[in-house]
Order: C-alpha cells, then structure tokens, then sequence
C-alpha cells in the first residue's frame, strides 16, 4: 500500500514536471532554453554549490555518491516549489513576470550497507518567450515585423545508485531519461502577403548518464574535508519535429517527423566541502561545460565554454540543541556562470546571490526549507536584456524510518 | 510515514497549482539581430522577364456605349479608324395618317460622349451608309432577301467584322468636334432616299409592313459612318443611345397658319446590332508590319521589344497588347525546398510621353491620358488567350495605376502576378503561358488610346520583376 502511494506519488510528479511552461526569458529562444539547475533545497541556499555535501538528512541528488550517507532503515524525501520573479529590461522596455513551478522531487533510501539508491524528477531546461522584433527581408534593405513565441522545456527523471567503497571514498551513477516538448512559433508580418506562421513542435526524449565520487577525509576530530566530482557524458536526444507552415489561414506545408537531434556537452563538475562539527559547512564548486561541443539550434558561433563558480556557507548556531525548532540552518551562497549563448558577441552570464533557511517541523528530522535567490542574467550591451530576478523556493526534506521488522508482542 | 505521504501529496497538489504560468508569457519587444532568423521572407528580383507587342487579330466591338468615328496617327502603333455600324429601329405610326402630309427632310441627330482623342481643330467628316440585305437564289431557285446584319454565332461583333454598304451615299456630314458640348448635333442626309422613306410611309400599307421590326430590317438593315482612311488626326465618342435618324414632314395647311414640324424617330435599336468597325494600320510605325502578319493564318502576330527599343505597345482600338513571359517561373519551386509563394509584382512604367498628362487647367489637345486599370490575359505560346487572368477564387485581376505622391514620380501599374506563378510552380508540365496586358475588354472596342511602356532600365525601377517567397532555412536541404 505504501509502496503503491509511493508510485502514485512519483507519478503525479512525472505529470507535473513534464511540459511545463516555467519562464518567462527570451534568453529562453535559444538551444533548449534556460537551464535549471536545482539540486534540492539545501545547494539552492548555498549559491547551488553543493556535489561534495553528504548528509544523513538532506537528499543532495546533485552527486550520486553522495546517496551512501542515508542512514539504514529510512527513506528520505525532498520536494520543492518555486516561484521566480522576473524583471525583463532593455532599451525598449521593461516587463515584470511570475512564475512558479515544481523545482524537484525526490526519494531515497539505502539497499544495504554499501548502496544506496535514489530517485529524482526534475525540469531540465524551460522554454517560454515572446519575442516581438524585425526581421531583414533577404534581397531587400527592409525589415518586417516577426514574432517568436516558445513554450515547453525538457525534464528529467533519474535513478542514482552509490556504493561505498571502503571508508572514504563513494562512488555513484546517476542515470536519467530526458524528454519534453519544444514548441517554437513565428509569425512574419511580411508588407506584402498574409501573415506567415511557421510552428515547429519538437519532441525529444534521451538519456544521460552521470558518474560522480565524493571522498571525505577528516582533517581532525571536528573538521571533515570532502572532495566531490560529477561528470555528466555527452548526451544525444533525439527529436521528432513536426513542421506546419501556414499563409493567413491557410496550411502552405506540413512536414511530420523530420529526426533531428541534440548533443549537450560533457558537464564535469569539481567541488570541495569543508565541514565543522554540523555547525559550519563551507561548499565551492567548479562547473564546466563546453558548449562549442554541443549541438542546439543555434549557430555555432553564438555558443561558449560555460563555468561557473558556486559558493556556500550554512551555519547551524545550536546544532546541538534538542528542543524542536532550536536547530534551525542558515544558508548564504553565491554563484557566478559565464553562460552557454554569445549574442551579438556577448556572452550571456548570471551571478546570483542567495540566503536560505531550514526550520525543523517533527521531532525526528523532519526539515522545511526556504531559500531566496536574486541574481542578474544577460546584458544591457548590444540590444540585449538584462533579466533581474528573485527565486523562493520553498522544500521539504522529510525522513521516515522505514523497513523495520514487525516485532510480535 | 501515513503522515509523511499526506504531506507529500498535499506539497505535490501546490506544487501542481504553482506549475502554471502565474501570468502569461508578456510580449518582449527586442531589436533586430536577437534572434538569427532562421526562416523568412527574401525577394527576388533577378528574375528575367521577356516582353514583346502582340497585335491579335481582332478585338470585340460590340454593343458598347460609344461609337467611334474618326481616326489618329501616332508613331508608336501607326493608324487606326474607326466606323461604326449600327441598327435602328422603326419608328411608331399612327394608324391613321393624314392625306395631306409633305416631307421636309431627313436628319441624322447625335450627342457626343465627352470622349475624344487627338487634335480637336481639325474637321471630321464621314459619310452615312446605308447596309444593305442580302439577297440572292435559294437552291429551289426561289429569291431570298435577308438582312445580315447580325451578330456572330458567339453573340459579339469583332473591330474587323464588315457588312455589305448599298452604293448610295445618304450624305456626308463634317464638322469640327466640340467633344464637351452637350446638345444634340443634327446632319441633314439625302433628300432623295428620305423621299423614298416618306413616300413608303404614307402609303399605308407599307406602314403595316414597316411596323413589324423584322420587314423594317430588310428595307434598312442598318447605317454605317465611314470614316475616309486619310481621317487620322481626330476620333471622337458619340453616345449609342443618342443617335436616332428623323424624317421631319407637315402637314398642309392654309398658308396663313403656320407650318407645325413633326417628325417620325428612327433611334438606334438598343436590342440590337452596333458595333464599332476599327482599321489598323502600323506600316511606318514602331511596330512596323505587326498589322499584316507574314502568316495570315496565325490569330496574332508579335514583335519582341528588342525590335522596338525594348519598348512595348499597348493601344486600344487595335487589339495591340504587351506580352510578358516570365521563363523562370515554373523553375522557382526548385529554387530551395521549402519555398513558399507570397507575392509576386511587376511594376511596368509607361514611357513618358507616349501619354498625356491629366491637367484640368490645360488640357492637351490629344488627350490620351493613362487607363485606371489594364486587363491582363493568360495566353498560350502561340498567344491565344486561355483565359483571362484571375485569382485562385476567380475573381478578374488588373494592373492598376499607381501615382506616386512625390511630384517628379512617373505613373506606374502594378500587376500582381502571385496567383499566375502559383499555378505555374503547381503545374507538373510545361504550360508556356505568358501574361498579356491591354486595355480593359469593356473599352478595348470603344477607345483608341495608345502608350508605349518604358524598357529595363539600370536602376531597375521602371520595369520590375518582385517575387517574395518565404524559405524554411532550417529543414532547407
């Protein structure tokens, strides 16, 4: 029974993470739009650094090695929402949107001694614009009005196995189904004739696989040193387009199921934790991917070697406390990414900022989570936007102790 | 752990109601270059396109409101004359008819239209004709007389159709048009043949005869005003419904009393027969021989306008239209895969001063302004025309005139040739259609107008291939 309201559970989760429609950017037009990189509620506080956290409490599915630290006999579960608050500007407006949705999902409970196994649901990457600019009409030195619209984004639904490989040293894999739904519409105002719509309705679906280790050393009898790595191989989706063009009203051409497909680069990731007693944790990760690998509908030349920089500090003042509500966490983080895209010779960077909390709710430990991003994304240079925006993402890490023996009295 | 999955549910229920959009995604206006256009409109305008002067054997002149008499030289198509021919009806009889009647005359009565074209101080003349039946032998040996004055089997009457003129001259009328004036204008003919039909008339058993239309038209078929070939320099418009032909007569009276003129209308017979016989001659022309095909049996002949300056020719009245042929029209749908037709122009400007200007204030002598509109024809290779041109849902398309608003602009027509290269992109063979421009059909009979449009100039302004087709750059191969 509980096992089937478990499915139930995660089902209705592939249902609401798949096909959404969750930002508002028209950075989003580009490859398969804005990547999200949510890895549970605690690396958000803490600039979404975070491969070499461990923790008996918090579900860290950023590195799969990282599963081996579930105690035996529970069952972990982390789930979060979010809402962003965007500000769109450039020279010629500026806009404020909302968004919210499902960040992640999350279980996980440890086979044995040596393994733990892990499932995660995630987006991906979020398509949503509406871009209203010109287009230059070839032959002629005129523009006409065009407008992009997109929608849909890629999800994620992982299995992550780790396995503890002597004293220190965890290993894991982390292997993930991609699908979703782009969809990508452009209406041309042309001065002579109707208005032309192309729609182009890709759907893509693929697999990536992700290896990942954490080694944790302890320095002295309160300071434990972790040092963590993820690599995310080269993965393919393969896409199925679905291209309908009309003039006015009329359908001119429909072609049905041209194959396509996408390549995202190798995405290695180093990171070091540096943990005191459970008061302080310092966290920093190295993300890099090369996009110039990658191959997206986008030209080429408008990609670039993304990394970034994370950071993250997480304070627990009375860590040692035992009254409920006594143990709270504090987190602060921060992160600088070179971005994916080059437009117009820019090359579109984030950095953000973030604060987050964790309250405990039950006596066992039981956590809510908040955490506040603000961050800046793009430039004002060269016609481009600079997307100002404040994320709340609010989770809850839940513990059950699980697989006990039934005891007779 | 009961507690654990309502929480959980509970959290995945909020999450479910946050997953929409909380507000739509909000039109973001961007500058050019954000987004590399991937697909779009392009133009080309590098297409060739090939014209020539087709002149068509002839054009209907038929049942249209003006009759035309007159001609006018010009040095671009050479000369053209016009004669109209036309049916009049009988005239009402009373049933009783004095005994005592006495002719006075016979007068032919018409009102101009307004329209005219040439040098209006120069004297027009024509003489009346009488048509006359046809008479000849049955195969019994009996005798027929039939009036065959009539329309063709297709229902019209063509500029080069001709009928049968009685030798004797009802008169010769000349005078110096006043196109403008608007009263009616009174020729008097032969006294002789009014005598004649006045004398049938009174005898009374004739007015039976003539009342019934069909006896009436084998005594006067119709009437012809032929326009003498050297008449070259003026034609004007005469209105059809204004033309009637009077006999006048009174009655004798005590000379004391004054004469009371009455008169018996022969008007034009508005169910019947006009038409308006054209002549053409281009020989000293820049069309040259175009009038007298080499080959008498082709239904055109054609000139290329490399022989005429790479001008063309386009002249009402004489069945001279432009043709263009477009060779690369078929060949676009291969020009890349995923070509869509949007639109495709031709700008066709009139040579300047092959037209004259419309001026209120002066206006020229030779008053030959540009037509609003041209019809355009779809015909074959050997310029027969198929049909004419029209849009995917039948409706007729014209060129039409466009004046630019800036004043050193010239006139120019645009004609949307869009719906032409669909079916030619659309057609599995070879078609060999060519577009054919000219003066609408409804005036084509009735007018005489010409006007030369101008060659390929270098900036390519004046005469202009536009397609736009959209192109699906990213399936593209």
């Amino acid at each position: 029974m509980r096992r089937l309201a478990l499915i139930i559970i995660f089902l209705l989760s592939i249902f609401i993470a798949s096909g959404q429609n969750n930002t508002n950017s028209p950075y989003s037009v580009f490859g398969i739009g804005e990547l999200d990189n949510a890895a549970g509620g605690r690396n958000m506080g803490m600039g979404g650094s975070g491969i070499a956290m461990k923790s008996d409490v918090f579900l860290n599915f950023s590195n799969p090695a990282s599963l081996t630290a579930i105690p035996a006999q529970s069952l972990e579960t982390d789930a979060g929402i979010t809402i962003k608050f965007s500000d769109l500007q450039n020279s010629l407006n500026s806009v404020n949107v909302l968004n919210g949705n499902l960040s992640w999902a999350a279980l996980a409970f440890p086979i044995n001694r040596t393994f733990g196994l892990g499932f995660s649901l995630n987006p991906m990457s979020s398509v949503g614009y509406t871009i209203s600019t010109i287009k230059s009409l070839d032959g002629a030195n005129y523009s006409y009005p065009t407008t992009y619209k997109g929608g849909g984004g890629l999800s994620e639904a992982s299995v992550s196995l780790g396995a503890k490989i002597g004293k220190n040293l965890s290993l894991g894999l982390q292997s993930s189904v991609l699908w979703g739904n782009i969809s990508e519409t452009n209406l041309d105002y042309p001065p002579m004739g109707s208005t032309i719509t192309r729609v182009d309705n890709s759907n893509y679906i693929g697999t990536s696989f992700k290896p990942g280790f954490q080694f944790q050393s302890r320095l002295n009898k309160n300071t434990m040193l972790t040092i963590a790595g993820t690599t995310k191989l080269s993965t393919y989706l393969n896409g199925s387009n679905d291209l309908t063009i009309s003039s006015g009203s009329s359908i001119v051409l429909t072609q049905l199921n041209i194959q396509n497909q996408i390549k995202l680069p190798v995405d290695m990731v180093l990171g070091i934790g540096l943990q005191f007693k459970d008061k302080y944790l310092f966290t920093a990760d190295y993300d890099r991917s090369d996009w110039r690998n990658a191959l997206v509908n986008v030209d080429p030349s408008g990609l670039a070697l993304n990394q970034s920089y994370h950071v993250g500090l997480e304070i627990a003042p009375k860590y040692d406390s035992q009254r409920l509500g006594q143990t709270r966490r504090y987190r602060f983080g921060a992160f600088y990414q070179t971005g994916y895209m080059v437009i117009s010779g820019t090359q579109i960077s984030t950095y953000a900022a973030s604060f987050g909390m964790a309250i405990p709710i039950r006596k066992d430990r039981n956590t809510m989570n908040f955490a506040v991003e603000a961050g800046r994304q793009g430039s004002l240079q060269n016609n481009l936007i600079v997307v100002s925006y404040v994320k709340l993402n609010w989770s809850f890490s839940l513990w059950e102790r699980w697989f006990i023996p039934r005891k007779y009295d | 752990m009961e507690r654990s999955f309502r929480a959980i549910a509970g959290f995945l229920f909020t999450a479910f109601l946050f997953s929409c959009n909380l507000t739509n995604v909000q039109d973001f206006q961007m500058g050019a270059n954000f987004v590399n256009s991937t697909s779009g409109v392009v133009l080309i305008d590098t297409m060739q396109m090939v014209s020539s002067t087709v002149h068509l054997d002839s054009i209907v002149s038929s049942k249209l409101s003006r009759l035309l008499i007159g001609g006018y030289q010009n040095s671009l198509t050479g000369t053209v004359t016009s004669s109209p021919y036309f049916q009049i009806s009988n005239s009402s009889f009373p049933t009783v008819l004095q005994t005592d009647l006495v002719y006075d005359s016979l007068v032919i009565k018409y009102n101009y239209d307004g329209y005219y074209i040439g040098d209006t101080t120069k004297l027009i003349s024509f003489n009346v004709k009488r048509l006359d039946p046809i008479t000849g032998t049955n195969s019994n040996g009996s005798t027929f007389n039939r009036a065959a004055f009539k329309l063709g089997l297709d229902g019209y009457l063509y500029n080069v159709d001709t009928f049968k003129l009685a030798d004797q001259n009802l008169g010769l009328v000349q005078f110096y048009p006043s196109p403008t004036y608007k009263r009616d204008c009174y020729f008097r003919l032969s006294d002789d043949y009014g005598q004649t039909l006045f004398n049938n008339i009174i005898n009374r058993t004739w007015i039976d005869t003539l009342s019934n239309l069909s006896y009436f038209k084998l005594f006067l078929p119709g009437l012809a005003f032929i326009s003498p070939v050297n008449q070259n320099q003026i034609a004007v418009g005469i209105s059809q419904k204004s033309i009637a032909m009077r006999l006048y007569y009174h009655a004798q009276v005590n000379p004391t009393e004054p004469k009371v003129p009455t008169y018996f209308n022969f008007a034009v017979n508005t169910n019947g027969v006009w038409y308006n016989h054209i002549s053409y001659n281009s020989t000293g022309s820049l069309l040259g021989s175009i009038s007298q095909p080499s080959n008498p049996l082709l239904s055109s002949s054609e000139v290329p306008s490399s022989n005429t300056f790479n001008q063309t020719m386009v002249q009402a009245g004489s069945g001279v239209y432009t043709k263009i042929r477009i060779p690369g029209s078929e060949a676009l749908k291969g020009y890349a895969k995923n070509l869509i037709l949007i639109s495709a122009q031709i700008r066709l400007t009139p040579l300047l001063g092959s037209y004259t200007t419309t001026n209120t204030r002066f206006p020229t002598l030779s008053n030959n302004p540009l037509p609003d509109t041209l019809a355009v024809f779809v015909v074959d290779r050997r310029n027969v025309i198929a049909k004419q041109y029209a849009s995917s849902v039948g409706s007729n398309i014209y060129a039409h005139k466009i004046i630019p608003i800036a004043f050193n602009q010239q006139p120019y027509y645009i004609l949307d040739a869009t719906s032409f290269f669909a079916s030619e992109m659309a057609s599995s063979t070879f078609t060999g259609y060519s577009l054919m421009i000219g003066t609408v059909g409804a005036k084509a009979g009735m007018m005489l107008n010409p006007f030369a449009f101008a060659p390929f100039d270098s900036s390519g302004n004046l005469f202009k291939l536009s397609v736009y087709c959209y192109i699906d750059k990213v399936y593209n191969n």
